[in-house]
């Protein structure tokens, strides 16, 4: 299960999400596709994140998976989200 | 979601988009909130977006993060925001007329109001945040817990901070919203929140009536601060205020000298000593300048 580390502070708005490390900063912005990713990972393993960004953009499995896949592993990276041992395999 | 169809990948991560100063101040509540807990400390967020949803009028927007913090726990709050890269920009003495809050910055979360007490909420200031405290609430900035002051506490703290600014369209919006518009029920119970506080000075400053407590030492002060004076009036009025001898000696020391950290937010930059000694000089004759208009207008 993907989520917002305890130390990440964020502010979502209909054109972005907006996060900030705790406690000295920067902030990092997330528009579009990026923003999409974060907000579907909220609660859900790789699988679900997938399903939901499809949900709401269309397409195959076969064409996103990789892209979500790759974009989560760098905000999991990033400490931008706290994953579950597995998540990152589905 | 479904709001952003046809996304396309892959995804970038910026730091240099502009961030809305909603979205920075929000943040800015968490950051700090975040310094509090890592110290230890005690705070309260208070105005802005800490301000319940009921006591905001449509457009009321926060521009920077106000907390009160405990008196004990007011330096290890600033050492931890210095550490978190918070820069001083005005200490509690220079200001405001009451002394209460200095003001730090952030480069990524702008400002932040550290009180050490909030002015009109009691005469003592260890007891009125620890009455506060106990009947606090928890609100989420920035997806972090923030505590806040009771809905009474935030109508009475809404109160005093338009009882000490003077009269303008956003102070008569505030009292506006939180009092006028307060059902009889809630208006009683802020009542008796005031009673229990000892606020009744800074109450009245805000709802009427401040003219009843001329007997009080800090009347002056509010006063001055709802209908404006000269620098000399204010002077008067902060020792009259000042509690103890020791406090008002180092007024006295304090009026000698130039508001250093006013003049830097001026000429955005550290001043030098020549600039220091010349605004010496030019601030004695700006205080007999005005001295001389305010008793003219007064003949």
């Amino acid at each position: 299960m993907f989520r917002r580390p305890r130390g990440i502070a964020a502010v979502v708005q209909a054109d972005a999400v907006y996060l900030a490390s705790l406690p000295a900063g920067p902030i990092r912005v997330l528009t579009g596709s990026a923003a999409l990713i974060w907000e579907a990972a909220q609660g859900r393993n790789l699988d679900g994140t997938v399903a939901e960004v499809l949900a709401a953009t269309g397409g195959s499995p076969v064409e996103v998976r990789p892209d979500v896949e790759a974009f989560v592993a760098q905000l999991v990276t990033l400490g931008l989200l706290e994953s579950d041992p597995g998540d990152l395999t589905g | 979601m479904g709001r952003r169809p046809g996304a396309t990948i892959p995804c970038v991560i910026a730091t240099q988009l502009p961030v809305p100063l909603a979205v920075r101040v929000q943040l800015g509540h968490a950051a700090v909130q975040s310094v509090v807990d890592a110290v230890g400390a005690r705070a309260l967020h208070v105005k802005g977006y800490a301000l319940d949803e009921s006591l905001r009028w449509p457009g009321r927007v926060g521009t920077d993060v106000d907390v009160l913090v405990h008196p004990a726990d007011v330096s290890a709050v600033l050492d931890g925001l210095a550490r978190a890269g918070w820069r001083r920009q005005t200490s509690f003495e220079t200001g405001s007329a009451f002394e209460h809050a200095a003001t730090w910055v952030h480069e990524d979360f702008g400002y932040v109001d550290v009180h050490r007490f909030y002015p009109g909420l009691g005469d003592d200031p260890v007891r009125a945040f620890d009455a506060v405290w106990a009947e606090r609430g928890s609100t989420e900035l920035g997806g972090v817990a923030c505590p806040v002051p009771s809905l009474d506490a935030q109508v009475l703290m809404v109160l005093l901070h338009a009882g000490r600014s003077q009269p303008s369209p956003r102070t008569q919006r505030d009292i506006a919203q939180v009092w006028e518009a307060a059902d009889p029920a809630r208006q009683a119970s802020v009542r008796r929140l005031v009673d229990r506080l000892g606020a009744h000075v800074g109450f009245a400053a805000a709802v009427g009536g401040l003219d009843d407590y001329r007997d009080r030492p800090d009347y002056d002060l509010w006063r001055v601060s709802l209908r404006g004076g000269t620098r000399v009036e204010e002077w008067r009025a902060r020792m009259r205020a000042a509690r103890t001898l020791r406090a008002r000696v180092r007024l006295v020391l304090r009026a000698l000298l130039v508001n250093t950290d006013h003049l830097a937010a001026v000429l955005n930059r550290e001043p030098t000593r020549a600039e220091v000694i010349g605004e010496f000089f030019r601030r004695g004759r700006r205080v007999l300048a005005e001295e001389r208009a305010a008793r003219k207008t007064a003949s």
